[in-house]
């Protein structure tokens, strides 16, 4: 398993994550597409630092692991409150700040 | 008494507690009766006197000449040291006696005129500011603390004129008053910047010192500055060619014409040459030029005042003349003779303003009980044996205006020509002139206080309007106050060598008193008292008895006719004004308006708003609200950031 291959691997994590953001209005999709974002981010981090040989990339996403987390609970309490309000987690009925 | 026992704190308060009364009556006027705001407002002007006299008579005891008392230090820019101070030294000393006291009864006397009206308390809380800007005026240590006072007075006089501002021409004569005086005002910054320049000090005191050191070199400067402040002095004190707006003044309440127009502000520009007394007799060309403005004036007011018609107008033209005669005064470098003409004209005039009042309080209107605000002489007419108390104080003020011998007017008037034909050397020289235009002067002052008497006072009642007797007996403060400034205008005149001793330590060393030779002063006195009483006892038979006569003729021979005519327009000065001043600046304001305020300032005013409008419009499409739209633009400005710094990173030269 070379490097590049892993790097590979985290660019099509990432952006499979983006289209999935920029494509789906479920706000619950929109949620777990992030956490890919986020996967494929991560990959990349841990790959470069193998091939630097530098720990600080691991680091980093132990930090990303534990946000990633605090993240999603609240992301899921918006989603909750969200819900409550417009019984629906489809973006395009959150428009109250509309230009 | 020595330095530390002098209040100096005191002196401060004279002009506090007038403008304490202004702030009480202004802050009260609604909630308090009319005796009692009556009562404030003349308690303020009233201390100030108490004080002022206990003053003057410390600063005659003390050993030194002058006692400043420094507030705080103003502003301290580079040279330029100004504290907010107040100098007392006995021209301020007799300047604030004559403000305070002359301005004491005629706060008295408006509490009777004004009784009644519903701006009662307005006009004492601008009564009051206006005799504390007067005081300061008068008290200030430097030329700005002076320039404050010029301006408040002038607003105050501003907001008196248009006291009835729903008259749309009394609002009107304000305006004229405030601009024309801008006018000299002008001029007044711009001599005070110069003084800055040329002397490095603004104090009265420095400049004095200054000029002693100054090298012959810088004399035209001198006379430039000196007659900076003169055009200063011709906006306040109305002389030519700045004198427009003090006729319109009159406009304003009666006592206002008493207090602002004939007694303290419009002397202003004659205390002005006074305190600088330094400067102008070193400027010799510009003390010439105030002799010969001030002795122009003089007639040319005089000749204006004979055919007047307005009780009040014929007052202000003869107030001018007055002031004219002040500026000759002081042009010749007799600077106490110019001061005393000053105090008595403040006694002499004020009586004559406040009679002039009571006249107008005293016809009232059939119907209804208020005055009818008759102020044409042509109208009235045997006055004297219904108001005698008017009649006799009138009288007092009328006699010494016209500088017959026991009365104050006198005393004041004759040695200023006296003292011009003493040092005229050739009859063409400068006093020579100012002589022969004041005597001239002095002949038409008696054919207008006569015609105006005898209009009054004598003939047959010519109107329409009753006289009620008993409306004008009603109010005591008129009386007092009519009684109190006719005694003064009969008795001020043994002032006269109090005064020259007690001011000769103020002129220092600046003043040279002309000894004046015996010939002189007979011929003079003569001449000029001879020449009165006849003017005086054919002017008066005929307005008072021949009225008719002297219209007919007047009116029948087209060469009188056109004097007079000349004379009751004003010289068409105003309409030349009107034409070759007015107009144009109206049509260069209104381009101005139309290119540069409405296009230019305009333009740029609503054009950016505009053009933030349409930007907003054409941003606007971005900001839909759709989480989306603004994901899928974070991800191309990411793109676009990244892309970037790729190209830096690899076009790097480093």
């Amino acid at each position: 398993m070379s490097p590049n291959f892993l790097l590979y691997i985290g660019a099509a994590l990432f952006s499979i994550g983006t289209f999935g953001v920029l494509s789906c209005r479920n706000t619950l999709i929109l949620l777990m597409s992030i956490e890919i974002m986020l996967t494929g981010v991560s990959l990349s981090l841990v790959t470069f630092s193998w091939i630097w040989a530098n720990s600080a990339g691991q680091i980093f996403v132990i930090f990303i692991m534990a946000v990633a987390a605090g993240e999603a609970a609240i992301g899921l309490a918006i989603i909750m409150a969200f819900y409550r309000l417009h019984k629906s987690v489809q973006t395009d009925k959150a428009e109250l700040m509309k230009g | 008494m020595n330095e530390t026992t002098f209040p100096t704190m005191w002196i401060a308060f004279i002009p506090l507690l007038p403008l304490l009364g202004f702030l009480l009556v202004s802050l009260l006027r609604r909630k308090l009766s009319e005796k009692v705001l009556g009562l404030l407002g003349c308690a303020g002007p009233l201390l100030a006197f108490v004080v002022a006299i206990y003053l003057t008579v410390s600063l005659y005891r003390f050993p030194a000449d002058s006692v400043t008392y420094v507030l705080y230090s103003w502003i301290q820019s580079g040279n330029l040291q100004l504290s907010l101070a107040f100098t007392l030294d006995p021209l301020s000393a007799l300047l604030c006696l004559v403000i305070t006291g002359v301005g004491s009864v005629i706060h008295i006397y408006s509490i009777g005129y004004m009784h009644g009206d519903k701006g009662f308390g307005r006009y004492f809380a601008y009564l009051n500011l206006f005799t504390s800007m007067m005081l300061v005026l008068v008290l200030g240590e430097n030329l700005v603390v002076m320039f404050i006072g010029w301006e408040g007075v002038g607003l105050c006089s501003y907001l008196l004129i248009g006291f009835w501002y729903e008259d749309m021409e009394k609002s009107l004569a304000a305006q004229k008053a405030f601009v024309v005086n801008r006018v000299g005002d002008f001029a007044f910054l711009i001599g005070i910047f110069w003084a800055f320049f040329l002397f490095g000090t603004l104090s009265f005191e420095g400049i004095q010192q200054a000029i002693a050191r100054l090298d012959t070199f810088y004399l035209w400067q001198l006379n430039a500055i000196a007659i900076l402040f003169f055009i200063g002095a011709t906006g306040k004190s109305a002389q030519i060619p700045l004198y427009l707006w003090l006729p319109d003044a009159m406009a304003g309440p009666t006592p206002v014409s008493a207090l602002i127009h004939a007694a303290t502000m419009v002397t202003a520009g004659v205390y002005m040459i006074g305190r600088l007394s330094a400067l102008y007799s070193v400027a010799t060309f510009a003390s010439s030029v105030v002799a010969i403005v001030g002795a122009l004036t003089a007639l040319y007011a005089a000749t204006m005042g004979i055919t007047q018609r307005d009780i009040k107008k014929i007052l202000a033209y003869s107030t001018i003349s007055q002031l004219g005669y002040m500026f000759l005064a002081m042009g010749l470098g007799a600077y106490t003779l110019g001061i005393f003409h000053l105090t008595t004209h403040a006694f002499f005039k004020a009586a004559l303003f406040l009679g002039a009042g009571a006249v107008i309080h005293a016809y009232v209107r059939p119907d209804r009980g208020y005055p009818a605000g008759l102020q044409d002489t042509y109208k009235m007419g045997g006055l004297w044996r219904q108001t005698p108390l008017i009649f006799f104080t009138f009288i007092a003020g009328g006699f010494s205006l016209a500088a017959l011998p026991p009365f104050s007017g006198f005393f004041s008037k004759d040695p200023i020509l006296a003292t011009a034909l003493q040092k005229a050397q050739t009859p063409f020289s400068v006093e020579g002139l100012a002589w022969f235009l004041g005597t001239l002067t002095a002949f038409c002052t008696v054919i207008y206080t006569f015609r105006l008497i005898a209009l009054v006072f004598f003939g047959q009642p010519r109107g329409d309007v009753r006289v009620e007797p008993e409306h004008y007996h009603a109010s005591y403060t008129m009386g007092f106050a009519l009684v109190v400034l006719s005694l003064l205008s009969l008795f001020g005149g043994g002032l006269h060598h109090t005064l020259s001793s007690y001011l000769q330590p103020v002129w220092g060393s600046s003043h040279h008193t002309v000894e004046i030779s015996h010939s002189v002063h007979e011929f003079n006195f003569f001449l000029i008292f001879g020449g009165s009483v006849i003017f005086a006892v054919v002017t008066f038979y005929i307005f008072a008895w021949r009225f008719a006569w002297i219209q007919k003729v007047v009116r029948d021979n087209p060469w009188w006719w056109w004097l007079y005519f000349l004379s009751y327009r004003k010289y068409f000065v105003d309409e030349v004004c009107e034409l070759l001043i007015v107009k144009p600046l109206k049509r260069l304001s209104a381009a101005l308006l139309k290119w540069i305020d409405f296009f230019l300032i305009e333009g740029i005013v609503n054009g950016l708003p505009k053009l933030f409008l349409g930007w907003g419009w054409a941003m606007r499409a971005a900001q839909n609200g759709r989480v989306h739209t603004y994901a899928g633009l974070i991800l191309v400005g990411v793109l676009l950031g990244l892309l970037y710094l790729g190209y830096t990173i690899v076009y790097s030269p480093f």
